[in-house]
């Protein structure tokens, strides 16, 4: 395989320019990662410290085995919802190896508002869980958590996707043959009960855990029975006497230890059986890709650049080179696995989808996972184009990726607009993994044809109530609704709704992907055999 | 199996064939002769080819080996039998538009010099800012648009002037 020839000057004024425009994205977005990770309300801090618990990554870092990556998910989820004060969405969760299995750990933060529930946690926890039986991860859960936040019940309560779901999906895992270890460190009501009592194996520390339906004020007032938290669903209780646990400890440590020491037991997971060659350290530099990402969404860069600083040796058999070549497609390796790589070099047009909708059968018969790079404006449009088909071309793209049985990751490198968006497995395409670049941009439709639009529609709507506008405040009206656009399809946004799996830097993507490609392989895929068709 | 190498800048044709005890080796149009190397630890082999047996050591560079021999160090580039068939991509000497769009700037006029790699022109389309850059070094013979005006798919947007034949 050829190594990728790149053609990036770092000694460029364009390189420089860029350069320190992606380290100023992304100082911000460690300063936003740090604060979700770490700042807390003071009397919150001190609160947990009174109650003798330790801080949630405290705890993570005494589950994993010491020197071991940890990949944690969706870190600034909620971060611009419930005004910014629901870091991380109130719960950790994260791959990482315990006792040399890769698990899934999921967390909750009670110096949060006691790990209550908001209408996000529990989406956080529902795809946590959804990871958990797409790639086959024994799951450990960290339970802290004060039940549902109750003024903003009716958003997380009883739709598909919503709490019901995370127990639901508990079962469906257990049935799966996918173990789950439950660690109570708090009192777990409610629903939040079941979550313990569903895991094949509940731990609940002494004087901080406890399971019950209803907590001691509720039984109170239902039945005026007065009983004591320990009493009525304590440690020694629910090991002891009723069953919903199986071991009562003293401390949070021993909790941590006795998981590690249960997950010790599981057996060893088979990986699918696919060739692995020596890894092998990308020849250039993926520092560098802070130079290759423009200062301006608008701008193009040759995804070729990119791949060179993903794969291993930046090795890349390029497939189809000069046909459709707004769509760069081929194989590689990363971290030894042979991957496919479908990777956008500007607009789509039909011979470009069909590229991608060969090549994509190609990998699906020959069971290679696929990697999306995706900076999409769309599909070309225009008399010509729709002649020629591209919406039919474009449509066969779609149907060829939706049915894929490879695992699929996509990352979003700059822009994903439009129906590019879904042809190059958006999140509603079941991507194992999707994972957005801090420069990132999503919407229906560009900015400004979007600001465009609104601002007309806005302006008709006044018109109509005879109202008549100076120019200044159409210009208000605009500004107003370009500085909501510009929030709304930027990647804090997308990640802060968990659209994403998380925000990466870019030269992390290697490793993000090569983790998610490890966990990936837990699960046999199928294959649904077919000749390739030369569409 | 062929390999195309260079050897301190030297183009060499090696062959080699025969199982692995009793492999030949040819360099150029040569005579095949036994051929022998046995790895040492750091890089340290010993290499036999024909009668004459001598001492090495290599490290590897990106896809470039050093050779130390013979109180000399050789470098040796093994070409990629792809690369060394392929033509060159761009034979005309006209940039075309990769899909219909309007000029934003042109950086160029008749006659300048340009670098291979070097914007010459930016296009947008479909809310995408496109470099035309030159494909090689050369000189510009002309611009075709203005910036504000639209073209279509595969319009020449600049032809540079002929490659000069040396």
């Amino acid at each position: 395989m050829r190594r990728i020839k790149s053609k990036v000057n770092p000694l460029s004024s364009d390189f420089c320019t860029y350069q320190h425009h992606n380290h100023t994205l992304l100082e911000k977005f460690h300063e936003h990662q740090h604060r979700a990770r770490v700042d807390r309300p003071e009397r919150d801090v001190e609160r947990l410290k009174k109650q003798n618990k330790l801080r949630v990554h405290d705890r993570i870092d005494l589950l994993l085995d010491p020197g071991t990556p940890f990949l944690e998910l969706s870190v600034l989820a909620a971060n611009l919802a419930y005004g910014g004060t629901v870091p991380s969405a109130g719960v950790v969760s994260g791959i990482g190896i315990v006792s040399g299995l890769e698990v899934m750990i999921m967390a909750s933060d009670s110096s949060i508002k006691g790990g209550a529930w908001y209408p996000l946690t529990v989406k956080k926890m529902v795809r946590t869980l959804d990871i958990a039986i797409e790639n086959h991860l024994p799951v450990i859960h960290l339970v802290d958590a004060a039940g549902a936040y109750l003024p903003l019940q009716s958003g997380l309560f009883p739709d598909r996707h919503m709490a019901g779901r995370m127990f639901r999906n508990q079962c469906i895992l257990s049935a799966m043959g996918v173990e789950q270890v439950a660690l109570v460190l708090g009192h777990s009501t409610a629903g939040g009960a079941y979550i313990p009592t569903l895991s094949d194996y509940s731990i609940m520390v002494r004087g901080t855990g406890g399971v019950f339906l209803g907590g001691p004020p509720l039984v109170k007032a239902a039945t005026g029975e007065e009983v004591t938290a320990d009493e009525l669903g304590g440690a020694d209780v629910h090991s002891a006497i009723s069953g919903t646990a199986d071991y009562a400890v003293d401390s949070e440590p021993e909790g941590l230890a006795l998981v590690r020491e249960i997950v010790g037991t599981f057996p060893g997971r088979a990986k699918k059986a696919v060739e692995q060659r020596e890894p092998e350290d990308p020849y250039y530099d993926p520092r560098e890709l802070y130079g290759v990402i423009p200062d301006d969404v608008k701008k193009q860069f040759d995804m070729r650049e990119v791949i060179a600083r993903i794969v291993d040796g930046s090795r890349f058999h390029e497939f189809k080179p000069d046909f459709g070549t707004t769509v760069v497609c081929g194989f590689a390796f990363l971290y030894g696995w042979r991957v496919g790589i479908i990777g956008n070099n500007g607009v789509l047009f039909s011979d470009s989808a069909l590229k991608c909708t060969q090549f994509m059968q190609i990998c699906n018969r020959d069971q290679v996972p696929l990697i999306f790079l995706q900076n999409i404006t769309g599909f070309m449009i225009g008399k010509a184009y729709e002649h020629g088909g591209i919406t039919k071309n474009g449509a066969k793209m779609l149907m060829v990726q939706s049915n894929l049985d490879v695992p699929k990751l996509t990352i979003m490198t700059n822009g994903s607009f439009g129906a590019g968006n879904y042809a190059m497995c958006g999140r509603a395409f079941d991507a194992r993994f999707l994972f957005s670049w801090p420069n990132s941009q999503i919407s229906v439709m560009g900015m400004e044809q979007a600001v465009k639009t609104l601002t007309q529609i806005r302006l008709k709507s006044l018109e109509r109530q005879g109202k008549i506008l100076s120019k200044q405040e159409v210009d208000k009206i605009q500004e107003d609704i370009s500085q909501d656009y510009l929030e709304k399809s930027g990647a804090y946004y997308a990640t802060s709704e968990l659209w994403d799996d998380g925000i990466i830097d870019p030269a992390d993507t290697r490793k993000v992907l090569g983790i998610c490609l490890s966990v990936a392989l837990n699960r046999e895929f199928g294959k649904t055999p077919n000749g390739i068709l030369r569409v | 199996m062929q390999r195309r190498i260079n050897l301190c800048d030297k183009p060499y044709l090696v062959t080699r064939i025969g199982p692995p005890r009793t492999q030949q080796l040819k360099v150029d149009d040569g005579q095949f002769q036994p051929v022998r190397l046995t790895s040492m630890k750091n890089g340290q082999a010993m290499i036999q080819l024909g009668g004459s047996r001598v001492h090495v050591q290599m490290a590897v560079k990106g896809e470039t080996v050093y050779i130390r021999a013979f109180n000399q160090t050789f470098a040796l580039d093994i070409l990629n039998p792809v690369e060394q068939a392929a033509r060159g991509n761009f034979e005309g000497n006209t940039c075309r538009a990769p899909m219909p769009g309007t000029v934003v700037t042109v950086d160029v006029e008749a006659g300048t010099r340009v670098m291979e790699g070097q914007s010459m022109m930016t296009i947008e389309s479909m809310k995408i800012l496109t470099n035309i850059c030159a494909p090689r070094e050369g000189e510009v013979a002309r611009v075709h648009f203005e910036p504000g005006s639209t073209f279509g798919k595969n319009a020449a947007l600049i032809t540079l002037t002929k490659k000069e034949t040396v």
